[in-house]
């Protein structure tokens, strides 16, 4: 009996020290790349996420064209459009094997903190993210004839980072928290989009700032600002609500 | 079933029932809010002069705008409400959460109804992406996809729906304090610059959305509290084999 009381003692005193600043980010670092491990294996999230991508960019290419050239004008919308619709597909199904064989309740059980596990699963959804946005951003460049110079694709780079964080950020926490509601796909892209659309108007407006002929320099800074503070706010935010929602 | 395990759960049945009847001071405030609203009603119509540039459009403003700030009001109680059921469990802050969700849901849908019928008088279009449109539409749009979370997800669905209505309070203040940069077509505060008689008519139609929006939440909550105490009533009825 005694045995067993040291024992339980340890695990808690283990997980006390697990409560480090470096230590809640190696946790989630060590679940982010067991999640990439099982990608890895199967590619089935990747490949179904990044053909998807592709496949909106090219339904919304012969939506919008005028003398059969497709317009300019709506790539950057339409980018961002692709990215959020295929980021739907993805949250669902990485949070969705966790559930197979009820893996949740051994993560949850395992001597980790719960922000760390949190992290954890939204630095996986960001990997998957930034893969499609590798097949995503090209398409764009291609059928819309953008012709994105070295400097541009860079600050595009930085604004979609940015903006993917923030979208992984919050799909991450309300995919967890649905996760053993009933119907949960349609619902999560009920409550994903109404949430993301200041992201997705500040990205949008910020791409569009970023293809412009003269690009207003000014006006790019200003709405990236906007998406890092968005970044913040959310991830503080979400840091929080996590524990509560998965407590049980 | 014994005739004692009958007789308690009647006594209990009993004792539920007392608190049914409408409390009067909730009837005095709704009749009042109700008589209040028809004279703002009659006010904005009959009594405050027509606005010179916008015309009869304008009278949409004394309706737009007390419908804004109660809205803007409910946000903070649902915030409340969804931080204290996070933390305590307790269904008296869901019936917070969800009450001022639903006022929300209300007094936006009137904001967002009013608000282009406005706009496309004074814009020549209805809708226009600027901050404070911006700000009220994502807020309504999350409510609405909480109410429906709220109604289909299950188990554990007062948690989820908290979180969402904490998640949609968060946005719609991010959207609003952080987007200066934002070019704003919507008007600035102007109660200041009104006619006295405009001005007399817009505190009461507030005073009266105000009542009105009282007696609403002070219904709702109520209504929380029966129907938990039903949901008790019916789990000891069952429990006592009276589940027919």
């Amino acid at each position: 009996m005694s045995a067993q009381v040291e024992a339980g003692a340890a695990v808690r005193a283990k997980v006390v020290a697990r409560q480090g600043f470096l230590q809640v980010l190696r946790d989630a670092a060590e679940i982010a790349k067991k999640d990439l491990r099982v990608e890895l294996r199967s590619k089935e999230i990747l490949l179904t996420m990044g053909y998807f991508g592709f496949l909106v960019v090219l339904i919304f290419s012969f939506s919008f064209y005028s003398n059969d050239a497709p317009i300019s004008a709506v790539a950057s919308g339409i980018l961002w459009v692709s990215v959020a619709f295929s980021g739907t597909l993805g949250l669902g199904r990485i949070l969705e094997r966790e559930k197979e064989g009820d893996c949740i309740r051994a993560l949850l059980l395992s001597p980790v903190s719960r922000p760390a596990i949190y992290l954890g699963k939204t630095f996986g959804v960001l990997a998957f993210m930034v893969v499609v946005e590798l097949v995503v951003v090209p398409a764009v460049d291609f059928f819309f004839n953008l012709r994105l110079t070295g400097e541009q694709a860079g600050l595009l780079a930085l604004t979609l980072a940015l903006g993917t964080i923030g979208y992984s950020v919050v799909g991450t926490l309300l995919a967890a928290m649905l996760l053993r509601a009933r119907a949960k796909d349609v619902l999560l892209a009920i409550v994903l989009y109404p949430l993301m659309l200041p992201v997705l108007i500040v990205g949008v407006k910020a791409t569009a700032a970023l293809i412009a002929p003269d690009l207003p320099m000014e006006e790019f800074v200003a709405w990236v600002r906007l998406l890092a503070v968005f970044d913040i706010v959310f991830l503080v935010a979400s840091l929080w609500i996590f524990e509560p929602l998965v407590m049980d | 079933m014994s005739a004692e395990t009958l007789a308690s759960v009647n006594e209990a049945l009993f004792d539920r029932t007392r608190g049914l009847k409408t409390p009067p001071a909730l009837m005095a405030l709704s009749v009042t809010a109700a008589v209040l609203l028809a004279v703002a009603a009659w006010m904005v119509f009959f009594y405050a002069p027509l606005e010179k540039e916008m015309g009869f459009v304008q009278k949409i403003f004394y309706f737009h705008v007390p419908s804004a700030w109660i809205m803007l009001l409910s946000a903070p109680l649902m915030a409340f409400g969804s931080v204290a059921y996070l933390i305590k469990r307790q269904d008296k802050y869901d019936h917070l959460s969800d009450a001022g969700v639903e006022l929300a849901i209300l007094f936006g849908a009137l904001v967002l109804i009013t608000g282009p019928l406005w706009g496309r008088k004074a814009w020549g279009v209805y809708w226009v992406w600027d901050v404070r449109l911006t700000s009220t539409l994502v807020m309504v749009l999350t409510l609405v996809a909480c109410k429906i979370v709220r109604g289909y997800a299950g188990p554990n669905a007062k948690q989820i729906a908290a979180g969402l209505a904490l998640l949609a309070v968060l946005n719609a203040t991010f959207v609003y304090f952080s987007v200066d940069l934002w070019k704003g077509t919507h008007p600035p505060k102007l109660i200041q610059t009104l006619e006295p008689q405009m001005k007399q008519t817009f505190w009461l139609s507030v005073l009266a959305f105000h009542l009105a929006w009282g007696a609403m939440l002070w219904a709702r909550l109520r209504m929380g509290k029966l129907r938990s105490a039903l949901d008790r009533l019916h789990m000891q009825a069952t429990e006592a084999g009276l589940d027919d």
